[in-house]
């Protein structure tokens, strides 16, 4: 009987102990202390920026006396953020994760900034930082340090992914890592999607439950979307005299999409080659849909003027101010022209700024 | 000789900078004070082999000419238009006008007079479009914050 309750007791301390343990372990989080040379009394704000929606959210709030702060928080893994100061707005990334990390930031040297004009703020970039205690914000640090310099795009890029790559080979649950990569995408968007997805598969972890694996993926999906084989996405713009024009009207026939602008020298070059494809094509089941890039529609109204193109001509929106167009940018070109060939289906069959590359395909379609 | 000060290329907050396949063009900053209340900002665009940008003096439905747009300021007044190197001229019979364009590089300058005797900071943006022989890179704005010492 005693022995009975003693064992019961036993069991419950037990429990107690292990719901004790599991509740400390989950309730460990960061302590970030930090010390500030410039600014002596304000406030300390942490923001999480997402790079979707371009937007910062508050993560953590501090206030800063005598040059000293302390914050702490949980977070759900590790992300790089922002640490910024007032009175002005001093700011530096930091990557933050659950541990004990401490900074130190000396206000002299910063660089300042204004971009209220595009519904962001100003203040200055601090160049005096130093964190201890963030593995990740070593890691990256650690990154950017050896892969700094290099002459030309190619040199830079390739340097980065000889870091990236043996890196992430033998920490592929780190979420520097993916940063990394992420940040290496955002500059080298045209890396060849095999190539990318060779380098996605290698994540396992806290690294491939992070936002910058699943923005990654959410781009290699996007970017797939217009693949050929694909079908190209309805869109319906409006035409010079504002009727609307809906791709899909055009089904039963082949389509070339051309992007083009008044204001594109090339584009406008290769209109009288259209012409001629048009004029051979066009009883035979072929269409072309020009979208411009075009912002000013006057522009564009004397450039089709001048150019007389007997064929569907759209005007692209520019919904976002300062984004990229509508619907040219769905289509991760980054340039125009951009020549977009579909079939009867609306499928994609060839997608290219190279002229030649239509008219091969057309060729094909058309031998009979 | 007078101080020369070059500044930030290109403030690069990672929070703005958005993706772009291709950058054929970069841009940097400098300031001299050429007096106690006078100053000269200059900006470089330093152009990939092949690509060129445009002069700011393209009339409409022509190129995507250079534009400059400086933030208002107690600090500074602007003196008189930003001046920019020699374009390479050429009529350009698509747009139906002379159009001027840089290659390899092009400086503007702005003459401000100042208004303070600290540091003044010349802010503002440059919307740019470029192109080479078989492709464009839509406008694009980029900020600059310059330090007249």
């Amino acid at each position: 009987m005693k022995l009975k309750y003693i064992g019961l007791a036993a069991i419950l301390l037990i429990a107690q102990t292990v719901i004790g343990i599991a509740q400390t372990k989950s309730s460990i989080g960061y302590t970030l202390t930090g010390t500030v040379k410039g600014i002596a009394n304000g406030e300390v704000v942490l923001n999480e920026y997402n790079a979707k929606t371009r937007m910062s959210t508050k993560v953590n709030t501090g206030k800063l006396r005598n040059g000293k702060f302390v914050m702490k928080g949980k977070l759900s893994g590790p992300k790089m953020m922002s640490l910024s100061f007032k009175p002005g707005n001093w700011g530096t990334q930091i990557f933050m994760e659950n541990a004990a990390i401490s900074v130190k930031v000396d206000t002299a040297g910063a660089q300042h900034y204004d971009y209220t004009k595009y519904g962001s703020d100003k203040g200055a970039m601090l160049k005096n930082v130093k964190v201890t205690g963030s593995t990740s914000h070593a890691d990256f640090i650690g990154y950017e340090i050896k892969t700094k310099g290099g002459k030309g795009k190619e040199e830079i890029f390739n340097a980065q992914l000889n870091y990236i790559r043996p890196f992430i080979a033998k920490n592929p649950s780190s979420v520097a890592g993916i940063y990394m990569l992420s940040n290496h995408y955002m500059f080298n968007s045209g890396i060849p999607l095999t190539d990318l997805e060779k380098l996605m598969v290698t994540f396992s972890g806290a690294a491939k439950e992070s936002v910058y694996f699943s923005n990654i993926m959410q781009d290699i999906d996007e970017r797939r979307a217009v693949l050929p084989g694909n079908y190209a996405e309805d869109f319906t713009l409006l035409q010079g005299d504002s009727t609307k024009f809906t791709l899909s009207s055009t089904r039963g026939k082949y389509v070339m999409i051309d992007f083009w602008a008044s204001w594109c020298k090339p584009c406008r070059e290769a209109i009288p080659h259209w012409k001629e494809v048009y004029a051979k094509y066009k009883d035979k089941g072929f269409e072309i849909v020009s979208v411009t890039n075009d912002s000013r529609w006057n522009d564009w109204i004397k450039a089709m003027d001048v150019e007389q193109m007997p064929w569907i001509q759209t005007i692209d929106e520019f919904p976002v101010k300062n984004m990229p167009a509508r619907v040219v940018s769905k289509y991760k070109h980054g340039t125009i022209p951009l020549y977009v060939l579909l079939d009867k289906e609306g499928k994609i069959l060839v997608k290219s700024g190279n002229e030649e590359d239509i008219d091969h395909k057309l060729a094909e379609i058309f031998k009979n | 000789m007078k101080k020369l000060i070059i500044a930030l290329a290109l403030v690069a907050s990672a929070q703005v900078l958005q993706a772009q396949i291709l950058r054929p063009v970069k841009w940097s900053y400098a300031a001299k004070k050429t007096s106690s209340t006078e100053a000269t900002v200059f900006f470089k665009a330093t152009i990939d082999k092949g690509w060129h940008i445009y002069s700011q003096n393209v009339g409409d439905g022509g190129p995507t000419k250079t534009v400059f747009t400086f933030s208002p300021s107690q600090q500074y007044a602007l003196v008189g238009k930003t001046k920019e190197t020699n374009p390479i001229v050429k009529f350009e019979k698509m747009f139906n006008m002379q159009v001027g364009y840089f290659e390899n590089q092009a400086v503007f300058q702005q003459k401000i007079k100042l208004k303070s005797k600290n540091q003044t900071a010349v802010k503002g943006s440059i919307q740019f479009g470029a192109c080479d022989d078989n492709e464009c890179i839509p406008p694009e704005d980029v900020n600059f914050n310059v330090t007249v010492k």
